[in-house]
């Protein structure tokens, strides 16, 4: 069976790579784009770890055909720092000690950055719901939402400083 | 709210490091995607492996033909249980057992034990081409009758899993059929202590099996050598113990096995033994190139080691004050297809915490068709607590006692004798009940239909082997190397220790988890030891480290060792031309190879001396009368943390256990189908607690300092998860007026017991 | 001689029912060895899960000194997950 030629772009990069028509978009970017930093934890959309944003919604990626990311933007956890600082939402999670095993956490940093793109001043249970769909075994999520809390607050203040 | 001071120290030291927050060594990598877990981890020519799992949950394999597999171009290799050593070697490696249990159980030989049970394996050069190997594979299976309970597996009649099994722990001749080993433990007069009694209750209570859930699954590499050297790249909560059990399975010298540690994505007792390890590397050895091998989702909860599920009946009797007179518990737990035993931390844990003059224990481990059984976060011990906790509760209703007096009431003190009648040392049990009773949660007014429950519970800890070797380079600069995999931070903590002791900043030490070829021996990351332990073993190395910095630095000022005192990172002078002067680590450092060589120490210790951890959970749910869903609107946990090294790892071990806990009470368990398949083996129906699921949890860290570790540590990681069952239970029953006794307490199962005259 | 106090179960399964035993030994390691010619299985049992206690402190240092009046407490060994 032939393969399939993609040409994409991932966190604001020209990429192109080979695949099965079934392959996930997971396996395409953990595989020959060798970006580990999205993780598989279960396969089937339940968990999160795999999220990354598509044209700028966030998705799980081991839900999207790697044949989808034809001519659209790919947003990962690689993407996130600038190459001399981290993101608010990084720093708050080293801060606030809001990961342990940190196999959770890219998933939960892409999908609360695009929480915080659609909304930069949720409250604690828009906080929450958004991040429903993350799951995190080690935190009990209460260090999580206070460190996205506390990022939301940062930008606010970096867009308009008082 | 959170309250990071939450400490009512007594005994506890102002420290320069431990107790501060700084950001952990491991973070920046974690936080953009950079740490390498298992299933990112590539060799160079590494291929892939899969597995193929029974569909049944009992059968005899009569025949596997592998003939199509290995014709498929792409197919490297195939392995079956004939690959497997044979009983008798793995008997002589290992006389209790244990090794021919993993063996086993990673691979089956003559017979499929479990829904999942891998019966075969292949290595491929594609993942396409191994899945589609394994549907090539011709299993030709005689389904047996399986056995799916407990209570089916000591029915008269039941099928008998392992015939040629004695029951551990009774004489031999009175083995019981599908029981693995019986534990009991009798101390004073239970017969009389009911006599006495004022009120007694009694109730049966049940658990069903839940998982670990740890979010990455079982992933490694595995590498094999023509020269009979081998090397895995695994994530897990103990290298050391890979390479053991590989070594010991496979017959491999340990020393010709390498076992290098990715980052583990949580484990909380699941990855404390091998799975697939064994496999990985029988496929390397037959294709001569490196073999990824993981596990998918489903596989981990079909195939892994999920918590015993348990069936328990108490019965508490206590008189009017509140004095419990008497405990009686028989608990059974699910030991699985094969050979799981936690009936001594069932027992050792039901009533730890209390100083109690009679009890009559009995726990059994069973086997069930249902793949083996192993430790979660304090094994046995939330399914055991969970019916003290509840019986506590139904008591203190019934005597119309306040639930945290009764508790004080029969509180067990240091110096009193423990379960095997050893004095304790400094246990902090009163001192968490106290702090519970203190806290705000316990006396604010409860708002309309919520009810609120409480539990206390406590975990033994443990220390053991460790070893940690610690170097000053030139610059003064320290580098720590232990054996311990970090699943929530001890590199941290392992720094601030170091720190503390050589008189530094945090930011000088750097510390590395080593592999099995770079260091001495560590057991597992596991059993809440590591911070105590390998904590030992660093603060062991650094003082070493200080004795040859004072050594030299009396060299260079020509005056004897005594003379040179160490304090805040320096050595100073106490007498002659050079009195009063000093010279800081990165002075002696930088003439280390004039003085002597490299300055490095090792510290290897068997440590003794832990204490428990002990926590006490006040909760308050909701529960919706017309859907039976409950709602935790507020949750508070105390414990006795010993000394909090990093409060805010401390503070997420109690977060994270409590939450598991609250899983385990309200939604998690294994379904199985009549087949004795699990229909749920996905985190869809597997439901795990989610972020909007639940309120903030609040921590109050109590520190009764450890007079057996330098800095007072006390293990915290798995006390956490022992109380929520008990406290949630507890809430639920006041909510509706009703104990439901089998967890978890689903919305049906509850609205069952609402609806339910 | 020391007296070794053993749990009931063990005693059943291994020693033909008898919970105390008197063994003379200066150290722990003698009280295995002893226990291991009484009852072939014992030292692999002991390392793998059992603990035991010297006059009411457990030891995992099996060097450590059993004295002629000493009692020996043979226990499971609990460490979590």
């Amino acid at each position: 069976m032939s393969r399939l030629h993609v040409s994409t772009t991932v966190n604001g990069d020209a990429q192109e790579f080979l695949c099965d028509a079934g392959a996930t978009l997971l396996e395409a970017l953990r595989g020959p784009l060798g970006l580990t930093g999205s993780k598989e934890g279960c396969g089937s959309g339940d968990c999160g770890a795999c999220t990354v944003t598509l044209d700028g919604e966030m998705v799980c990626s081991c839900l999207v055909l790697a044949a989808e990311a034809e001519g659209r933007r790919i947003g990962t956890i690689e993407g996130m720092a600038e190459p001399d600082a981290l993101h608010p939402l990084q720093q708050q999670f080293l801060k606030h000690g809001a990961l342990q095993c940190g196999f959770c956490t890219p998933g939960v940093l892409v999908a609360a950055k695009a929480l915080l793109d659609h909304n930069p001043q949720p409250t604690e249970t828009e906080a929450r719901y958004w991040l429903a769909g993350n799951l995190c075994r080690c935190t009990g999520y209460d260090k999580i939402i206070r460190a996205v809390l506390a990022a939301a607050a940062d930008l606010r203040q970096e867009r308009s400083p008082a | 709210m959170n309250a990071p001071t939450g400490k009512l120290a007594e005994g506890a030291q102002d420290y320069r490091v431990v107790g501060t927050r700084p950001v952990r060594p491991d973070g920046v990598d974690k936080v953009t995607g950079k740490a390498i877990y298992g299933g990112d981890f590539v060799a160079p020519g590494m291929i892939h492996g899969a597995i193929l799992r029974s569909p049944h949950a009992h059968a005899r394999i009569r025949s596997i033909d592998v003939s199509a597999a290995l014709a498929l171009p792409g197919v490297k290799a195939v392995v079956t249980g004939a690959d497997m050593p044979e009983d008798k070697a793995l008997k002589q490696r290992d006389p209790t057992g244990g090794l021919l249990s993993f063996a086993r159980h990673s691979l089956a030989v003559d017979r499929a034990m479990f829904d999942g049970h891998a019966v075969a394996a292949v290595a491929a050069t594609t993942p396409e081409i191994a899945q589609a190997a394994l549907a090539l594979i011709r299993v030709d299976y005689e389904v047996l009758e399986p056995v799916l309970t407990i209570e089916a597996a000591l029915a008269a009649g039941a099928p008998v899993l392992h015939p040629e099994h004695k029951t551990s722990g009774v004489a031999p001749e009175e083995t019981v059929p599908n029981v693995l080993a019986v534990l009991t433990h009798a101390k004073g007069d239970a017969a009389a202590g009911f006599a006495e009694a004022d009120a007694v209750y009694e109730g049966s209570f049940s658990t069903a099996p839940i998982h670990q859930g740890y979010i990455e699954p079982h992933a490694c590499v595995a590498q094999w050598n023509a020269d009979g050297q081998g090397q895995i790249w695994a994530s897990s909560q103990g290298h050391f113990m890979i390479r053991d059990q590989v070594g010991g399975i496979l017959g491999i010298p340990l020393a010709n096995l390498r076992v290098t540690p990715l980052e583990i994505g949580g484990g909380f007792g699941g990855k404390t033994r091998v799975y697939i390890e064994p496999v990985a590397m029988l496929l390397a050895r037959k294709a001569g190139r490196p073999v990824r091998l993981a596990m998918t989702r489903a596989e981990v909860f079909r195939a892994s080691g999920p918590a015993p599920g348990s069936v328990s009946k108490i019965r508490m009797g206590a008189t009017r004050d509140g004095r419990i007179t008497a405990v009686e518990l028989d608990i059974a737990l699910t030991s699985g297809a094969y050979a799981h035993d936690e009936n001594g931390p069932a027992l050792a844990s039901a009533t730890l915490p209390y100083n109690l003059a009679n009890l009559d224990f009995t726990a059994r481990a069973v086997f069930v068709n249902m793949t083996m059984t192993y430790a979660y976060r304090a094994p046995a011990a939330p399914q055991a607590v969970f019916a003290v906790e509840s019986a506590i509760d139904e008591l203190a209703r019934q005597l119309g006692l306040d639930p945290l007096d009764m508790r004080i009431r029969n509180v067990a003190r240091p110096g009193e004798l423990n379960f095997h009648g050893l004095p304790m040392g400094q246990v902090g049990y009163l001192e968490a009940l106290e702090a519970a009773k203190a806290h705000p949660h316990w006396s604010a007014p409860l708002p309309e239909r919520q009810a609120r429950g409480v539990a206390m519970g406590a975990w033994g800890n443990y220390g053991g082997p460790s070893t940690a070797e610690v170097s000053v380079a030139d610059d003064g600069s320290v580098l720590v190397a232990e054996g311990n995999p970090d699943i929530g931070g001890s590199r941290a903590a392992m720094a601030m220790m170091a720190a503390e002791t050589l008189g530094i900043d945090y930011g000088q030490v750097r510390v590395v988890v080593a592999d099995t070829s770079a260091i001495g021996f560590s057991m597992n990351t596991a059993g809440s030891r590591t911070t105590f332990a390998t904590g030992k073993a660093v603060i062991q190395a650094c003082e070493a480290i200080i004795a040859d910095l004072r050594h030299r630095a009396a060299l260079i000022w020509g005056v004897e060792d005594a003379e040179v005192d160490w304090r805040d990172g320096a050595a100073w002078c106490g007498s002659g031309d050079n009195a009063g002067r000093s010279l800081a680590i990165k002075a002696i450092a930088k003439r280390a190879n004039f003085s002597g060589g490299p300055i490095a120490a090792t510290g290897a210790v068997n440590a003794q001396g832990w204490l428990p951890g002990v926590g006490v959970h006040i909760c308050d749910v909701a529960v919706d009368q017309e859907t039976g869903i409950t709602t935790i609107t507020r949750y508070t946990a105390v414990q006795d943390v010993g000394t909090a090294i990093h409060p805010d790892y401390v503070e997420g071990q109690m977060q994270g256990g409590a939450v598991q806990g609250i899983g385990w009470a309200l939604n998690e368990e294994y379904v199985f189908n009549a087949g004795g398949a699990m229909d749920n083996p996905g985190f869809l129906d597997y439901r795990m607690p989610v972020c909007s699921d639940l309120p903030m949890i609040d921590t109050v860290m109590v520190e009764k300092p450890n007079p057996n570790h330098p800095y007072g540590v006390k293990g915290v990681g798995e006390a956490p998860i022992v109380p929520p069952l008990g406290a949630v239970g507890n809430a639920v029953s006041r909510a509706i007026g009703k104990r439901v006794t089998h967890l978890p307490l689903s919305p049906a199962r509850v609205h069952a017991a609402i609806t339910q005259a | 001689m020391a007296r070794v106090v053993l749990p009931r179960g063990l005693a059943a399964e291994l020693f033909g029912g008898r919970e105390v035993i008197e063994i003379a030994a200066k150290t722990l390691f003698g009280v295995v060895h002893a226990l291991e010619a009484e009852a072939p299985g014992f030292e692999a049992r002991a390392e793998q899960g059992l603990a035991m206690a010297v006059d009411g402190v457990l030891s995992e240092d099996w060097s450590t000194p059993v004295g002629p009046d000493s009692e020996v407490l043979v226990v499971t060994r609990v460490a979590g997950g």
